[in-house]
């Protein structure tokens, strides 16, 4: 029984550790939290927690005064809608290379993938004045349009195109059904696990946007994105830090809340969506 | 089916069907045809790779006809030419009198099973069965009417509501073939469905076959790569090799008088024995000589091989295992026992005989229930031959000689 | 009757429509959104543009040669590359030890696993605002509880730190993630073997586990380079584009400064272009450590 309980002590330790690091790691969080609920003069000791978790004083006036209500809708359609976009440019070009021969199948798809090795702030400069001449500044579309070509989600789409059997997309032709009834019927619902993967990431990393949209949304105020209103937060009143933190509090939620659904989803299937963004 | 069946029958005409298979820039092509072409001689023109050439057949309305051959010999892509899966590179395809080149596969009026079901996964059987409907019918009714009788002709109604995954493979390739037939398609394309079946259930399945044959009466194509399958199924067999017909005839026309010696040896289990020998002739009389046992042949054969202007020379001599007789004199042909194979009723003996391998079948026990007498490996074993069972081979050919 | 190559060709061209409809949208936008800034961007850097954008004539390398005269140019270059040499070494260290210590499954797993890849949920600029209120000189956490007087973000001198800290801990969340996927994907064979064999746990992690993770750890650092490369959001929004960020000015948020305060589209060119050089140039001189340092199996 000794290695059991040596296995036992190095296991307690190992994962006290664990959380000790975690929570630390974590820190930050925690403090975000603890600072949204303090009161404008309670910040101005820095000790962790605040008087009570009952003040919701600071939630209130980011919403109201700092806008981060119609922010946050902003953010919400733009990521909603720009995941789409995305994601059916994605879809509709992963069939063509997973269904179809022709002739320039290579070229088009290095091309594709070819965008991958851009960095998109390398391109911020151009696309400004793009969409400025496409008169989009100020609107949603000028915030999404730079979205809504992922690479590298076409390319696992494609994967996923192909390992379906063809026998499959031959049944459906015979049953009377042609390419886009076939997705619609056949293909998307199949390939749920990776729609929904690569849904969640792109809502993310549309919803976390920072730079693109300042830019754009720069001379509308109305038109921001709670990533770029959180950092205003604190542009009228110096050092209202617990204001900033309940607004990032809000910001955070959306965040959270599908992180925790991707760790459950990335348990049962593998961490293949994940490399994805 | 029902009564009033009006897509039911059709019947299936090929007419000089060829399919080519260009080198194609696309490289997903090429790679298919590698794979076929491994152990295949198919032509290769300066268009690419003649998968099948020379195609003629024509299918009898609820005929059930079977394209048998080995991997790559084209049957595969004569079905799915058939289906619209493939572009015919030359020829006319008519289905019910009607020419469907280039139709498209939904509007030839035919269903096919698929080698591996495919089965839509997130649908259960009902609406695996229904979607095929859903594009042809409006009414719910009438889809359910006729889901539900497919269900029943193939005992499959307690599973409607499952999905694929919770079937055996035995109940999915039902589900398969009801999918095809809820339809009341022209004709019924069948590609390989047994063979993700374990034996047992093959067998099974071949026999269910036979019974939904008689419940479901429509023009059959089906495609197998097992001579089995093909004899006891089939209306007709169409024997392929390498992209050509070798032979069109019924499992009996085949077995008995094959056109060459590529379906003399394909048909037949177990394989038929092949020997070099030479045939002679004396006052039109012929023989046949092998390494000294001398055969002569019927007057009917002699008479036809006279008619056919055959000349005395090398020949390939084509003998069944089971018509080699087992002799007690040496005067025999003689050979040596390799291995014995105990089959049950039967035993397969592999002998050697000069350097290569036949096998002879026999039964296990003689008149009186006793076991024969043991096999020892390498012990001299004297066999003889009937005239009736030669079948004669042109040596360069193959042709058959006698037919 | 041959039934001829006229069809043929119609059923080809009909593939070829469709074709070209499914690709249509995403290589219109890659073109119009990717390709064109880019080829752009690199005729920007040889000409005269005008705050609007519009070329007015060539300038040859004069962009260049005043770019790279400048003071604050050699500055951000400086504190871009410092960013880039701390920043990735640190993540792959930090995030490979939290792997092997959670490499095990244990009853706390779900625990710690989740706070190990908390940050990756955080988003940017979130983080920035949370950094930059928790290493407030003042009313910040972070000098109260270490009973430090450091002006952090503040500080000329202490700036530049204070940013890496913030971007490492960005980094730690996914990259966890990956470390710890690769150390459970070496099958369990092998570290059994290992234990059969006696070797202790130091050779067992530097022998056996970090080589055949090799393949991400090369992915991490591929990526984490670009990234750090492309620092720029804290810059602008913890130091303020403005004078005072010249403590810690990346390229890029000179960049965004050049582009979007000064409308000077040319420089913007020039240090997006040196950026995006620098960045390739390091990817390849990866790829050439890859060769050698990195066991595929």
């Amino acid at each position: 029984m000794k290695r059991k309980t040596r296995t036992l002590i190095q296991d307690s330790v190992a994962s006290t550790v664990a959380i000790f690091l975690g929570v630390i790691l974590v820190f930050p969080l925690i403090y975000c939290v603890c600072g949204a609920f303090k009161t404008p003069h309670e910040f101005l000791t820095p000790t962790l927690l605040p008087g009570s978790f009952s003040y919701l004083g600071n939630f209130e006036e980011a919403l109201e005064k700092g806008n981060l209500l119609r922010y946050t809708a902003n953010s919400f359609i733009i990521a909603l809608v720009g995941t789409t976009v995305r994601l059916i440019f994605s879809i509709l070009a992963a069939y063509a290379f997973a269904y179809y021969d022709f002739r320039f199948k290579n070229l088009c798809f290095f091309l594709i993938l070819g965008t991958m090795m851009i960095p998109a702030d390398v391109l911020l400069a151009t696309n400004y004045l793009t969409v400025s001449k496409l008169r989009l500044l100020n609107s949603y579309l000028g915030v999404m349009i730079v979205s809504f070509v992922s690479a590298a989600q076409m390319f696992m789409l494609r994967q996923r195109f192909k390992s379906v059997p063809k026998d499959m997309r031959e049944a459906a032709q015979i049953d009377g059904y042609g390419d886009i009834s076939y997705m619609i019927n056949v293909l998307l619902p199949i390939s749920k696990p990776v729609l929904t993967t690569l849904f969640v990431q792109s809502f993310i990393t549309l919803w976390n946007a920072y730079l693109w949209p300042l830019i754009v949304t720069a001379s509308s105020p109305h038109m921001r994105t709670i990533m770029v209103g959180i950092t205003k937060l604190n542009s009228w009143e110096d050092e209202n830090y617990q204001l900033v933190l309940a607004g990032v509090c809000i910001s955070l939620i959306p965040s959270l809340v599908l992180f925790i659904l991707m760790r459950r989803n990335m348990k049962k299937g593998g961490i293949d969506g994940a490399l994805v963004g | 089916m029902d009564a009033t069946n009006e897509g039911c029958m059709a019947s299936v005409q090929l007419t000089s069907i060829k399919k080519i298979y260009p080198p194609v820039s696309g490289g997903r092509k090429k790679h298919r045809v590698s794979a076929n072409e491994a152990g295949t001689n198919l032509e290769k023109t300066e268009q690419g790779v003649v998968a099948v050439q020379n195609f003629n057949l024509e299918i009898k309305d609820k005929e059930f006809v079977v394209l048998v051959g080995p991997s790559g010999c084209g049957k595969s892509t004569t079905l799915r030419m058939i289906a619209g899966l493939e572009e015919i590179t030359e020829g006319e395809l008519y289905i019910d009198g009607k020419l469907v080149n280039e139709l498209d596969p939904k509007d030839r009026d035919i269903a096919m099973v698929f080698q591996n079901y495919a089965l839509y996964p997130h649908m259960s059987v009902y609406d695996n069965m229904a979607f095929a409907l859903k594009k042809r019918t409006s009414s719910k009714d009438e889809i359910d009417r006729k889901v539900r009788e497919a269900a029943n002709i193939l005992g499959i109604t307690e599973y409607l509501d499952r999905k694929p995954k919770n079937l055996s493979g035995g109940q999915r390739q039902r589900v398969a073939i009801g999918r095809a037939i809820v339809r009341n398609p022209k004709c019924m394309l069948m590609d390989e469905p047994l063979s993700n079946l374990d034996a047992k259930l093959r067998n099974q399945m071949r026999a269910e076959l036979i019974q939904l044959r008689r419940k479901i009466d429509t023009t059959f194509v089906y495609v197998t790569h097992d001579q089995t399958e093909a004899m006891t199924l089939g209306d007709r067999i169409v024997v392929m090799k390498d992209g050509f017909i070798q032979q069109i005839g019924t499992p009996q026309e085949v077995f008995e008088k094959p056109a060459n010696q590529f379906v003399a040896g394909f048909i037949g289990t177990p394989q038929m024995n092949f020997f070099p020998a030479s045939l002679k002739e004396a006052h039109g009389q012929y023989s046949v000589d092998l390494d000294g046992y001398v055969v002569q042949l019927g007057d009917e054969d002699s008479e036809r091989m006279k008619t056919h202007g055959v000349t005395p020379g090398n020949i390939i001599l084509g003998l069944r295992p089971d018509s080699l007789v087992i002799e007690h004199s040496s005067t025999a042909s003689v050979a040596h026992v390799d291995v014995v194979e105990m089959m049950g009723t039967n035993i397969h003996l592999h002998l050697d005989y000069r350097g290569r391998e036949i096998i002879l079948v026999t039964q296990a026990k003689d008149e009186n229930q006793h076991l024969k007498m043991d096999y020892e490996q390498g012990s001299e074993l004297y066999f003889s031959f009937l005239p009736q069972s030669m079948y004669l081979f042109d040596s360069e050919t193959g042709m058959n000689l006698v037919v | 009757m041959k039934t001829g190559t006229t069809l043929q060709h119609r059923r080809r061209a009909k593939t070829r429509k469709k074709v070209f409809l499914l690709l249509l949208p995403i290589m219109l936008f890659g073109i119009v959104f990717v390709y064109y800034p880019f080829i752009r961007t690199i005729v920007n850097s040889f000409s005269l543009v005008n705050a609007k954008g519009i070329i007015k004539g060539f300038a040859g390398l004069d962009n260049w040669a005043y770019t790279f005269g400048r003071k604050d140019f050699v500055l951000a270059l400086k504190h871009t590359l410092t960013i880039a040499a701390v920043n990735v070494p640190i993540t792959i260290i930090i995030t490979i030890s939290l792997a092997l210590l959670a490499n095990k499954k244990r009853k706390m797993s779900p625990l710690y696993e989740f706070l190990f890849t908390l940050p990756m949920a955080v988003s940017m600029s979130a983080a920035c605002m949370i950094f930059k209120s928790m290493f407030s000189p003042s009313v910040g956490f972070i000098n109260y509880f270490f009973g430090l007087n450091l002006g952090w973000y503040e500080s000329k001198d202490t700036a530049l730190a204070a940013i890496l800290i913030l971007t490492i801990w960005m980094g730690i969340g996914f990259n966890f993630l990956l470390m710890l996927s690769a150390l459970r994907a070496i099958p369990e064979q092998i570290i059994e073997a290992t234990k059969v064999d006696g070797i202790s746990p130091l050779r067992r992690i530097f022998r056996v586990q970090l080589p055949l993770i090799s393949p991400t750890i090369f992915f991490v650092l591929c990526t984490n380079l670009v990234l750090a490369m492309m620092t720029s959001a804290p810059v602008i929004i913890i130091m303020g584009v403005s004078s005072a960020s010249s403590a810690t000015n990346t390229l890029m948020s000179m960049m965004y400064q050049s582009g979007f305060s000064s409308s000077d589209y040319g420089l913007a060119a020039v240090l997006s272009i040196t950026t995006f050089i620098l960045t390739l140039g390091f990817t390849i001189m990866s790829f050439v450590f890859e060769k050698r340092k990195v066991h595929y199996q």
